[in-house]
């Protein structure tokens, strides 16, 4: 593409903090032949410590999650 | 949750914009880059972006499952599955806006049917707090003087109470988890309550402040009579200046208790207060009366003694078949279900006790033979668990 490193770097720099901003609207972001980043919503639980048997209450929290597409995953399918 | 969606041609649009480039070329160094991504995967197996996370492609071995249609045994071949984990400071700012929030560690003794109790107290909440505060600004009225060593008294107390707390938010949010969707609208209330609490504590430095300058002034009224004019002078100067330096302890002392509140719980505040009015073990009964009458304290020593004569859980345990070797003790019946078709053992006992672990328990106090089968529509009986002491 005739970029240098330099430019490539900034480039990627921008690209991450692109996709930053759109989960910062709550926006999913679908990248067509690779894969969708999702958003989700995990809701506060209670969990127990099995080694100390203590129960903790966990907060809800967002969580960043990748989906493959289908196209890509057939094709890491056949090798 | 998000619905809107963003594509290759919106990303390339405004990452054009941030780099001064045409978008052409923004476009074209996206597919590039995603095609590098898949490159490195096949080849390595393993990609990573620093500040953007790591792909990974990971050999799922062969396993067996059933066909959910019909329910014949299938076995699902060996598999490469892509998993993408999140770099930490993106997972930090992803997670932005719930971030304030901690995992916290809940008292052993919070057995859920003191839960059940404990979610009707908080439906009045509200009110309550209010009368509490009405009590605060009396008590503050009567303790002017003694507020700044009262108050250092609370902050200990507070660590027992925090402990006392716990269970009180487990029972809030038992009571979400029964409609699930107020999540967010929880989290609003939250913030309010805080803010609530916080706006409370600035009227109590308020009421504190108040009380004190009348008495501090006082002497200066008095004094005029009994010393020369001079002596008069110093004194009211004296006096000022200790009272401006009181007013600045107590402040001072406000604002860390405020510290120290914020973070654990909404309602403390008004808790330590009534444990100081009357010396309870039990912050619940004293609540309870508490509703009913403000600072009755005979009436909160009856409650305490109707407590106390509640059969143990041990006792009421006799009464039914235990699970052996549970952690719980079954001491009654919570509720009934009635089995629908996208119901799961797993997701009721998540629902209702917080966790999946709790499965065993519904399957054995339900004498279910075949817990993989159940017919819909059959009618399943929640236990009633106590911990076991």
């Amino acid at each position: 593409m005739g970029m240098n490193a330099k430019d490539t770097q900034k480039m990627m720099n921008d690209f991450i903090e692109e996709l930053s901003c759109c989960f910062d609207e709550s926006k999913d972001v679908t990248l067509h032949g690779f894969g969708v980043f999702e958003l989700k919503n995990r809701k506060e639980r209670i969990i127990m410590n099995p080694s100390s048997g203590k129960k903790m209450l966990v907060p809800p929290k967002l969580s960043l999650s990748f989906k493959l597409s289908e196209t890509l995953k057939n094709k890491i399918k056949e090798g | 949750m998000a619905n809107e969606k963003s594509t290759i041609q919106d990303l390339a649009e405004s990452l054009a914009a941030r780099n001064h480039c045409s978008r052409t070329k923004a476009d074209t160094f996206l597919r590039k880059m995603l095609s590098l991504i898949k490159n490195g995967l096949n080849s390595d197996n393993f990609v990573k972006i620093k500040g953007f996370g790591t792909f990974k492609l990971v050999t799922v071995s062969s396993r067996e499952s059933v066909d959910v249609n019909t329910g014949a045994r299938i076995e699902i071949a060996e598999h490469q599955r892509v998993l993408f984990t999140p770099d930490a400071s993106l997972k930090a700012r992803v997670n932005k806006p719930f971030e304030k929030f901690e995992t916290m560690i809940i008292d052993d003794d919070a057995d859920l049917g003191k839960l059940d109790v404990d979610t009707e107290n908080d439906k009045t909440e509200e009110p309550e707090e209010d009368q509490d505060s009405v009590e605060d600004i009396e008590e503050a009225e009567k303790v002017a003087e003694p507020m700044l060593e009262a108050k250092e008294e609370i902050i200990p107390a507070e660590a027992e109470i925090v402990a006392e707390e716990k269970p009180e938010e487990k029972a809030q949010e038992m009571s979400l988890n029964d409609n699930i969707s107020v999540t967010s609208v929880y989290l609003g209330d939250a913030d309010s309550e805080k803010e609530d609490n916080s706006s409370q504590e600035v009227e109590q430095v308020k009421d504190v402040a108040v009380p004190t300058t009348p008495k501090s002034s006082m002497p200066t009224f008095v004094v005029p009579e009994n010393g020369t004019r001079k002596g008069k002078k110093s004194f009211l100067i004296i006096c000022l200046a200790v009272g401006a330096v009181v007013l600045i302890l107590v402040s001072y002392a406000a604002g860390y208790y405020h510290w120290f509140v914020a973070e654990n719980t909404v309602l403390a505040k008004p808790q330590s207060f009534v444990i100081k009015s009357t010396p309870a073990k039990k912050v619940y009964p004293v609540r309870r009366a508490f509703k009913k009458e403000l600072s009755d304290s005979s009436k909160t020593a009856a409650v305490k003694s109707e407590k106390s004569q509640e059969p143990s859980a041990k006792e009421l345990s006799k009464q039914y078949e235990q699970l052996p070797g549970g952690r719980y003790l079954i001491i009654g019946t919570l509720e009934e279900h009635e089995m629908k078709a996208t119901d799961t053992l797993i997701k009721l006992s998540k629902k209702i006790y917080g966790s999946k672990d709790y499965v065993k328990y519904i399957i054995f106090y339900n004498h279910l033979e075949n817990p993989d089968l159940i017919p819909l529509g059959t009618k399943l009986k929640m236990p009633k668990l106590a911990h076991e002491e």
